[in-house]
């Protein structure tokens, strides 16, 4: 298992989208951590208070989608260029790569998390909107929370992928137009303790955001989340395992 | 270049996404509307049989307007995602011929489906007894500005898929421009370019009251720029490329 997730990194090393969705991500988040700071005093909280903290950490939000959306192309890139005969040629279990590519791209996920992480935490010295004095367990917890949802909806992303697998342009738009406000629009129809379940709530748990109405605890979010992820890979894993291979 | 337009336009037809993505926008209105519907009555909501609700229950098939913009990436990338673009062209050899009447195409669609979200808003809002279709000008502007921007998108949505070719690329296109660019644009100080953006231009369009807004008309000039720079980079892009 641990050969073929390396050999699932070195694909991923190997190829050009990776890196230029970990640049998007990168990127996306460093303008998104700027907003709070030309806004401070004007609208948004001033530099120095808690409020600023959270407000620049919450710029890594938006760089989960790319994990996601890496964690579908990992699966969907091999069915789309029909190199998916040449990988199952070489290990012939499908169960077992499936596996070696949700493990590779939570592994990938983790590592984006930590790099906009980086970026916040870079942007928030540099302005002196992080003061070590206010750093206190709940920031800790939401700073955690923000690099965990990368790997989780990395695992999300390549769940969707093995389920998805035939169409990859859906397997990528579909679950990324989901979390950017569909899902918001769908559940606004169930009541409320239905809804706390939802992917964003389960995301809101596991950021230990208080913004949100009956938001669950941090370890419940994040067991949703994982669950979540594990049931999209074993359904998606079926999927695969009696579908043609030409 | 009828027979191309109807060429492409059977193309879609015969397409299962096409109506996969009109079902998608035609419930992504219905869910909106049944939204505004389910508010009726509470604070700061329109009152029962207003002009309001109806502009409101109208304004909802505005939702549709991504799923446009899909359906017009589709148009063209499709082509290239099913190795159907050498055939194409060589039924059809002069690409510009070709690509410009994928645009049509999809500006058509654009039009045809905002006219379909338009009847299941108001069908939804009349059906529920809630919405009176009273014929006003600011009715009128939003139905006409609603169906220009509808096209616009379409048009605009083939023109991505041409630049960009690669389907799963282009279809994130849309949606990372309307829910991400469009709304951070004010956070960065830049609301001088807000009535400019395809956003403020639809606003303009349909009638609203947003600080800076263009007359219709200059609206509707921006749109055309927009679509025709994006149509003659996108046709450069295809003339050159390799087609095996």
């Amino acid at each position: 298992m641990l050969v073929l997730t390396r050999t699932e990194l070195l694909k991923l090393r190997s190829t050009r989208w990776p890196m230029i969705l970990a640049a998007i991500a990168v990127v996306t988040t460093l303008l998104l951590a700027l907003q709070p700071l030309l806004k401070a005093g004007h609208g948004a909280p001033s530099i120095g208070t808690i409020g600023a903290t959270l407000a620049i950490l919450d710029a890594m939000s938006r760089g989960s989608l790319v994990a996601l959306v890496i964690g579908a192309l990992l699966v969907t890139s091999e069915f789309r260029h029909s190199t998916i005969t040449a990988s199952l040629l070489q290990v012939p279990d499908r169960a077992k790569l499936i596996t070696a590519k949700a493990a590779a791209a939570v592994l990938v996920g983790l590592a984006l998390g930590i790099a906009c992480f980086a970026v916040v935490l870079l942007v928030g010295a540099i302005s002196g909107a992080f003061q070590p004095q206010l750093v206190n367990g709940d920031i800790a917890l939401r700073a955690m929370g923000h690099i965990l949802t990368f790997p989780v909806y990395a695992l999300l992303g390549a769940g969707i992928g093995a389920l998805l697998h035939f169409n990859q342009p859906l397997a990528v738009l579909l679950p990324a137009i989901w979390l950017a406000g569909l899902e918001g629009l769908v559940l606004a129809t169930l009541p409320q303790p239905a809804r706390t379940w939802s992917l964003t709530s389960a995301t809101a748990g596991l950021q230990n955001s208080g913004t949100v109405p009956m938001v669950l605890p941090v370890w419940l979010g994040a067991v949703a989340l994982v669950g979540y992820g594990l049931i999209l890979v074993s359904a998606g894993g079926l999927r695969v395992l009696p579908a043609d291979i030409s | 270049m009828t027979a191309l337009v109807r060429a492409e336009l059977l193309k879609l037809c015969w397409t299962r996404a096409t109506w996969a993505f009109a079902a998608a926008a035609v419930l992504l209105v219905a869910l909106r509307v049944g939204l505004i519907l389910a508010g009726v009555g509470t604070i700061g909501s329109a009152g029962r049989g207003s002009v309001d609700l109806t502009l409101a229950v109208l304004g909802a098939s505005g939702s549709g307007v991504l799923v446009i913009a899909l359906l017009g990436v589709v148009v063209v990338t499709r082509e290239f995602h099913s190795a159907t673009w050498t055939s194409t062209l060589l039924v059809t050899p002069n690409r510009a011929r070709v690509l410009t009447a994928k645009f049509l195409a999809a500006g058509l669609t654009g039009v045809i489906v905002g006219i379909l979200l338009l009847l299941v808003a108001a069908g939804l809002g009349v059906v529920f007894g809630q919405v009176g279709l009273t014929m006003s000008t600011a009715l009128l502007q939003m139905v006409v500005g609603g169906l220009v921007y509808a096209a616009f998108w379409g048009w605009f949505g083939a023109a991505i898929g041409a630049l960009i070719r690669n389907q799963t690329v282009a279809l994130l296109v849309p949606p990372t421009w309307m829910l991400l660019v469009e709304t951070l644009l004010p956070a960065y100080g830049l609301h001088r370019l807000v009535p400019v953006t395809p956003a403020g231009i639809s606003s303009a369009l349909a009638g609203g009251d947003m600080p800076g807004a263009l007359p219709a008309w200059a609206a509707v000039l921006v749109l055309l720029g927009y679509g025709l720079a994006m149509s003659v980079a996108a046709g450069r892009r295809v003339e050159h490329s390799d087609v095996s």
